[in-house]
């Protein structure tokens, strides 16, 4: 509208307004170009503007992505020497799960049946009696292992154990919440040469097989007999 | 001695997340640059290059990303899986696929509307999917599912949104404003009509 | 009456279960051991005397009693096993040729079981990383069970070996980190097995056995099948499972 021609002749400008426009027009320029030098030369500000902001951008967007990439190198721990920090979290996570299993031992204890919760979206059970309890094996319930993300998602390995027998390992996967249930106890074996290799109970102590890396144990079968071993208050 | 398929996977999650990061502040500067028809004062020139500066920036990260992800010996992605949404490697690859193919319409349609080659209303229709785009990329990157659980995973996606939602509210405040401005200028010569 | 702890170190998880005691300082001095392990053998850590022997610049200070056992050690295993295992030839993390991982992970478990019976505890579990050694019974009082890993499914066992201490438990496989066993001679990645289980009285021979039957294939049982109270149980990459006649015993 305003750079329409104005249908009559002009009225002389009201100084008021004439002072304004100026404030505006000099906060606008002011904030255009701070540098004096970059205001005598508007047109090469036109051709290319807000190169400055361009190339910050680029430059923290690369900065962002590789400095991103290091920290999932380092937080993953892969290998090498010296895997203290996930020691911390490993020790952190044994120690909640831990106290949440002395409880569910102290309940056992006092009562002949009690219902315990290790984890937000897993329940367990502990419906044992208090001689179970107190003989020294792991007590019933289903434990969750340590979290683990990997390109896939993030999983985790929980063990179900009933009179003290470990009779079912699931996976759980996020975030879809997929459980990909393999009952151990029915597991086809591979064709073995040896004949008397059978379907038999997997109920172990423990694992032989390299774990070499701190976040491949996180997803080990080990790793769920060390959570089941530190819940149930028998460390 | 990390093996190079993990770098790989550390720099696809980090130019993944860059590149949504980099499409959420294109988002805004689209809208802040548009709502300057609603009554803010901004120097249009800087926020509109700057907007299609980071327009091609996240169209240029979700290509490294998709490479990367295709050059990941352990993801076992096909050539055909990057462009192809399919059930068969997971609908959460397939929705990242999808947000792919968007960018890239919405950064073609916009340089061809420079060479006035596509009517502006056909431009804008496009241009205003990028915004369902952004929500379907969101769904990739929780799906995937890497970062799923980590707290700063979900704070940093709910911080993203508020910065998306802010300036969209803004436009379509100023939008409604504007329709109200216009349907009020249009009625009064009528009233003064009346009146007369 | 029983410890159990988890320790993260040595580029792995070291679950320690001492059954018939409750002795908190005893699996202090063994997470401590570990820890000093880590850092005298890492070839990962610039400045360990691994790290140095390898660049040739260790002094003779630096030759401790413990490195020159582990040394030793090593150099029998090599003429044992014909140069197949060879530790002075093996690319290492930190750049050189020399890279004893394969003997020590064993030999430090073998000596932190040692430091355990010498406190006169009879029932316990070490699991370093795979690499077991079992003493007496489980809680149960009854025999351990050892679950060999599935080699293609961590979460599951492929064979279940029993046993009363003492007793170790070893296996190598290519089923994480890629195909990180070398055979020297051929410079190249074994591939024919997908895991070895060996088992025996000692975990530091167990380990470097597992290692080594796996870098030499099939033929590595007869190989083994020379070395007095070990067994080995192999898996190959079509699922099936050859054993040494002596591992009936633990089936």
């Amino acid at each position: 509208m305003s750079n329409l021609p104005p249908p009559t002749p002009r009225k002389p400008i009201d100084p008021l307004i004439q002072q304004r426009v100026a404030n505006l027009r000099r906060n606008q320029s002011a904030a255009e170009a701070p540098a004096p030098a970059a205001r005598q030369k508007p047109v090469g500000r036109r051709v290319k503007p807000a190169r400055a902001s361009k190339v910050a951008s680029l430059a923290l967007s690369a900065i962002t992505t590789v400095g991103l990439a290091g920290v999932f190198a380092h937080s993953s721990q892969a290998e090498g020497a010296g895997t203290l920090t996930l020691a911390t979290t490993a020790d952190a996570t044994a120690a909640t799960t831990a106290t949440t299993a002395a409880t569910a031992g102290d309940t056992a204890a006092s009562s002949t049946d009690s219902t315990a919760t290790t984890t937000a979206t897993v329940d367990t059970t502990a419906a044992t009696t208090a001689t179970t309890a107190t003989s020294g094996q792991i007590a019933d319930g289903t434990y969750v292992g340590q979290a683990s993300s990997n390109r896939w998602g993030t999983v985790q390995v929980q063990a179900v154990y009933s009179g003290g027998q470990l009779v079912d390992v699931q996976i759980l996967s996020y975030p879809d919440g997929d459980r990909k249930s393999v009952q151990i106890n029915q597991r086809a074996l591979p064709t073995l040469i040896d004949e008397a290799i059978t379907a038999q109970s997997a109920d172990v102590d423990t694992v032989s097989g390299a774990t070499y890396t701190s976040r491949s144990y996180t997803e080990s079968l080990q790793s769920a007999i060390d959570a089941a071993l530190a819940a149930s208050g028998l460390a | 001695m990390r093996a190079m398929s993990e770098w790989m996977w550390y720099l696809t999650r980090s130019t993944g997340i860059v590149a949504a990061v980099l499409a959420v502040a294109s988002l805004v500067w689209g809208f802040t640059f548009s709502a300057r028809n609603t009554g803010r004062r901004l120097k249009a020139n800087w926020w509109l290059a700057l907007h299609n500066w980071l327009g091609g920036l996240t169209l240029g990260f979700t290509g490294a990303h998709m490479l990367l992800a295709f050059l990941d010996t352990q993801a076992g992605l096909r050539f055909i899986d990057l462009f192809v949404p399919s059930g068969q490697v997971g609908w959460a690859i397939g929705w990242g696929v999808v947000a792919f193919w968007v960018f890239a319409v919405v950064t073609l349609t916009s340089i061809a509307r420079v060479r006035r080659r596509l009517p502006r209303k056909a431009w804008h229709l496009v241009h205003l999917v990028s915004v369902p785009a952004v929500l379907v990329m969101a769904i990739h990157a929780y799906q995937i599912g890497s970062d799923a659980l980590a707290r700063w995973f979900l704070w940093g996606l709910a911080g993203l949104a508020g910065l998306a939602i802010y300036p969209l509210s803004v436009r379509l405040l100023g939008v409604a404003a504007s329709r109200r401005a216009a349907a009020s200028s249009t009625r009064l010569p009528a009233r003064q009509r009346a009146a007369a | 009456m029983s410890v159990h702890h988890v320790e993260a170190v040595m580029g792995t998880s070291i679950s320690i279960d001492l059954v018939d005691t409750h002795d908190r300082a005893l699996v202090d001095r063994l997470v401590e051991w570990f820890h000093h392990v880590d850092e005298v053998f890492s070839p990962y850590k610039e400045t360990s005397p691994i790290t140095r022997i390898g660049r040739g610049e260790a002094t003779d200070e630096e030759l401790t009693d413990e490195i020159l056992e582990v040394l030793e050690r090593c150099d029998e295993l090599a003429d044992d096993s014909d140069g197949v295992f060879d530790v002075w030839n093996l690319p290492s993390p930190n750049g050189t040729r020399f890279d004893p991982c394969g003997y020590v992970k064993g030999w430090s478990v073998q000596r932190a079981a040692e430091m355990v019976a010498a406190e006169g505890v009879r029932d316990f579990c070490l699991n370093a990383g795979g690499d077991v050694v079992l003493s007496g019974r489980n809680r149960e009082g009854e025999e351990w069970r050892v679950g060999v890993r599935h080699p293609h499914d961590a979460q599951h066992v492929a064979l279940v070996l029993h046993g009363e201490g003492p007793l170790a438990v070893a296996t190598s496989g290519t089923y994480e980190r890629g195909a990180h066993i070398v055979d020297p001679r051929r410079g190249e990645a074994v591939t024919e097995l997908a895991s070895v289980t060996v088992v025996g009285p000692s975990i530091a021979e167990a380990d470097a056995y597992a290692t080594t039957v796996f870098a030499m294939g099939l033929d590595g049982l007869e190989w083994l099948a020379r070395h007095e109270g070990y067994e080995a149980a192999v898996i190959t990459h079509d699922m099936r499972l050859l054993a040494t006649p002596g591992m009936a015993a633990y089936r």
